[in-house]
């Protein structure tokens, strides 16, 4: 005699397909002889056929509405940002973004002249470049210029991908800690209006020092950004970090979820 | 276009073609309208909520990551919006049900009527299950997701949304039937 | 080589025995700025001015310390991962841009005293965990950096911009006068920072200390309390100026008045 719990073990595996032939057979057998079974087994299927079949409800049309105003609006904010926002951020930050990507299309140029090189490969070796370049003139300039460049960016009302881009460059490479802190800070400013969040996130195994992984968590919780639980957990299960920051680490993920 | 899988309009909406949002929005508007109607049981909210999570792709939409399934990504942000929502706002309970009785009363027929007096008792019968196991039933079963979908959602391991899951339809069971 | 041999021979016979000092000169790369950077594995560097426009470098160590002492590496090179002894005194030199770079190939303990011209910049890492490196710098004109990682940092009649990490060593630092050229920021993991302006110094403070204090007696016009970290207070020095920032996690934060 099999329990009702059995039963409806049995019908889940039968309904997932997750047994065998033989046992199958078995099954339908069982439904044949068994009124119980039948009975669970009908219950079961009702209420999963009731829970899929459920009727769709129509969105009222205001949805509709609202995601076509934001769409134009953030076309509208797209071009605006790309015209005016990356200047000031390139004259007033010692970092030069733009030789980067002056570099990147003479070399694009350069290598489009005589064959027709994929444009993938290229925009892919234009960012390398970039970052290449970026990189370079990290080491060519003080940590209290790269600091300036970091601090620029405070001014920008609204960001753009190069000026989160390079942020996010400082934040997991730059030589100094305290570059990598004030580039966090920027970030932070930023969250608002662009996601910044989950870069973040993903930055804080690139790490080493106690004081910068604090102060991320720290911003993340801040932030409520959710997505950093993973990073956390890993944070709180690696015995090789700092104990203070583990259990910071720990204590954010109750306060993320 | 129609043929495009997600990631790929979205790679294409990262890349400057902003308006084929538009497409992603017909895919969806309607899965996470329904799935926020299930979890909330308030129309008004779940509309509300929809508009936001389809404001975030767009304000967001560079978080989204390349490797990752757009799906998986819209719903999470559903679930964050919805939860933020409930932890501003403790009340769980909303005027769902009235409004859906008188709804269902003025404008169906006796059949439909019948469906949806139907559907009224299983989401009473939801609303007794723990919130975690409400959401997955939802996801799972309403919005017929695969449960490695759910475990990108949610972070939960497929093991555990597997048992959970099982568990919340027994559970639903003895309710449902000792009920009618 | 012949003459720090001598120079330790030298320091045989005065009396100081076990002591072997040995000298290296240098020139800046032509022109620009003159900024000297040097990393460390193990020992304390002392940095000093003179009037010359050169790099003097002058290496202490225990005898029975320094591989150079072995017989066996008589006539032959050191090398290691980050270059190969390409002065004779145990150190890398490389030269690229407006910077002159020396790097430690030793692990053994080797004091360094350095003599650089007024307006330099200095650039100074300790690269591991192996020694306690304590970072002493006086008078000097130019930006500063320092990385230290077990030892203390100590700035004396120096005006910035300074840019210090320190992981388990105090930060102390006595500005004869606050540059106004660029921003400075001074983070502290495990140690102390104690800083000392002249009372007319122009900033834009930032101090935040996660676990420790803060403590002044500067006038500092407070404009911003507290964004979740611990102690944190923003305020300008005197109508404000350049950004400085301070961050402690564990340890406190001293300002004080000249």
């Amino acid at each position: 005699m099999m329990s009702i719990e059995e039963i409806e073990d049995l019908y889940i595996t039968y309904s997932e397909n997750e047994l065998p032939k033989d046992k199958r057979a078995e099954v339908e057998q069982l439904l044949q002889s068994d009124p119980m079974v039948r009975e669970v087994f009908e219950e079961m299927k009702t209420l999963d056929e009731q829970m899929v079949e459920a009727p769709l409800e129509m969105p009222p049309p205001t949805i509709r509405k609202a995601f076509e105003e934001a769409l134009e609006n953030e076309a509208k904010a797209a071009t605006k940002s790309k015209s005016i926002r990356l200047p000031i951020w390139l004259v007033a930050a010692g970092v030069s973004l733009l030789a980067g990507l002056t570099l990147g299309w003479l070399l694009h140029a350069q290598l489009g002249k005589g064959e027709s090189a994929e444009l993938v490969a290229l925009s892919q070796q234009m960012e390398e470049m970039k970052q290449v370049v970026m990189l370079t003139q990290i080491q060519q300039h003080s940590a209290s210029q790269r600091l300036a460049a970091v601090q620029a960016s405070y001014k920008i009302s609204e960001p753009n991908d190069e000026v989160v881009q390079a942020l996010m460059i400082a934040l997991r490479s730059d030589p100094s800690d305290n570059v990598r802190m004030a580039a966090i800070q920027a970030l932070v400013n930023l969250a608002p209006q662009t996601s910044v969040g989950p870069g973040m996130a993903a930055s804080l195994t690139a790490q080493q020092n106690p004081i910068v992984q604090m102060m991320l968590i720290e911003m993340l919780v801040q932030m409520k950004e959710k997505s950093a639980v993973d990073e956390f957990t890993k944070v709180a299960n690696d015995e090789s970090m700092d104990t203070q920051i583990r259990a910071r680490a720990q204590q954010g993920i109750g306060e993320l979820l | 276009m129609h043929d495009l899988s997600d990631e790929v309009i979205m790679d294409r909406v990262l890349t400057g073609a902003l308006n084929e949002l538009t497409e992603l929005f017909d895919r969806y508007q309607s899965p996470i309208y329904n799935y926020l109607v299930k979890q909330c049981r308030d129309r008004e909210l779940a509309a509300d909520l929809c508009q936001s999570v389809f404001e975030r792709v767009i304000k967001y939409r560079r978080s989204f990551h390349a490797d990752r399934s757009f799906k998986s990504w819209i719903y999470q942000i559903a679930r964050n919006l919805l939860k933020d929502h409930w932890k501003k706002n403790q009340a769980l309970v909303s005027d769902y049900t009235d409004l859906n009785e008188i709804e269902g009363k003025m404008q169906d027929g006796q059949a439909l009527a019948e469906e949806r007096e139907r559907n009224e008792a299983l989401y009473e019968v939801m609303d007794q299950l723990s919130e975690e196991r409400k959401e997955l039933l939802v996801l799972s079963k309403f919005q017929g997701l695969k449960y490695e979908e759910i475990s990108e959602i949610t972070g939960m391991s497929v093991a555990a949304i597997k048992v959970n899951i099982h568990r919340a339809v027994k559970q639903m069971r003895a309710l449902y039937f000792a009920t009618t | 080589m012949k003459k720090w041999m001598m120079m330790a021979a030298l320091a045989a016979l005065t009396g100081s025995s076990v002591w072997a000092q040995k000298t290296y000169t240098a020139n800046f790369p032509n022109g620009g700025e003159k900024i000297l950077s040097l990393a460390v594995n193990n020992g304390d560097i002392t940095v000093r001015t003179h009037d010359q426009n050169t790099v003097i470098i002058e290496i202490n160590g225990d005898d029975w310390e320094d591989p150079r002492e072995d017989d066996r590496a008589q006539g032959l090179t050191m090398i290691s991962a980050e270059g190969t002894d390409n002065t004779s005194v145990g150190l890398f030199e490389s030269k690229e841009g407006n910077v002159l770079s020396f790097t430690q190939l030793s692990k053994r303990n080797q004091d360094f005293e350095i003599l650089v011209p007024k307006d330099a910049s200095v650039r100074l890492k300790e690269m591991g965990w192996i020694g306690s490196t304590d970072f002493i710098i006086e008078g000097v004109g130019g930006e500063i950096e320092v990385d230290a990682k077990n030892g203390d940092v100590i700035m004396k009649d120096i005006g910035g911009p300074i840019v210090v990490t320190a992981m388990n060593g105090d930060v102390d630092v006595i500005f004869s006068e606050v540059s106004q050229k660029g921003p400075m920021s001074v983070n502290a993991t495990n140690g102390a920072i104690d800083i000392t302006f002249p009372a007319s110094s122009k900033g834009d403070l930032q101090l935040r200390s996660m676990n420790g204090e803060l403590f002044t007696d500067l006038d500092i016009n407070i404009t911003k309390k507290g964004s979740g970290w611990g102690s944190s207070v923003d305020g300008t020095l005197n109508g404000g100026g350049v950004s400085i920032d301070l961050s402690a996690m564990n340890g406190n934060i001293f300002l004080r008045k000249k």
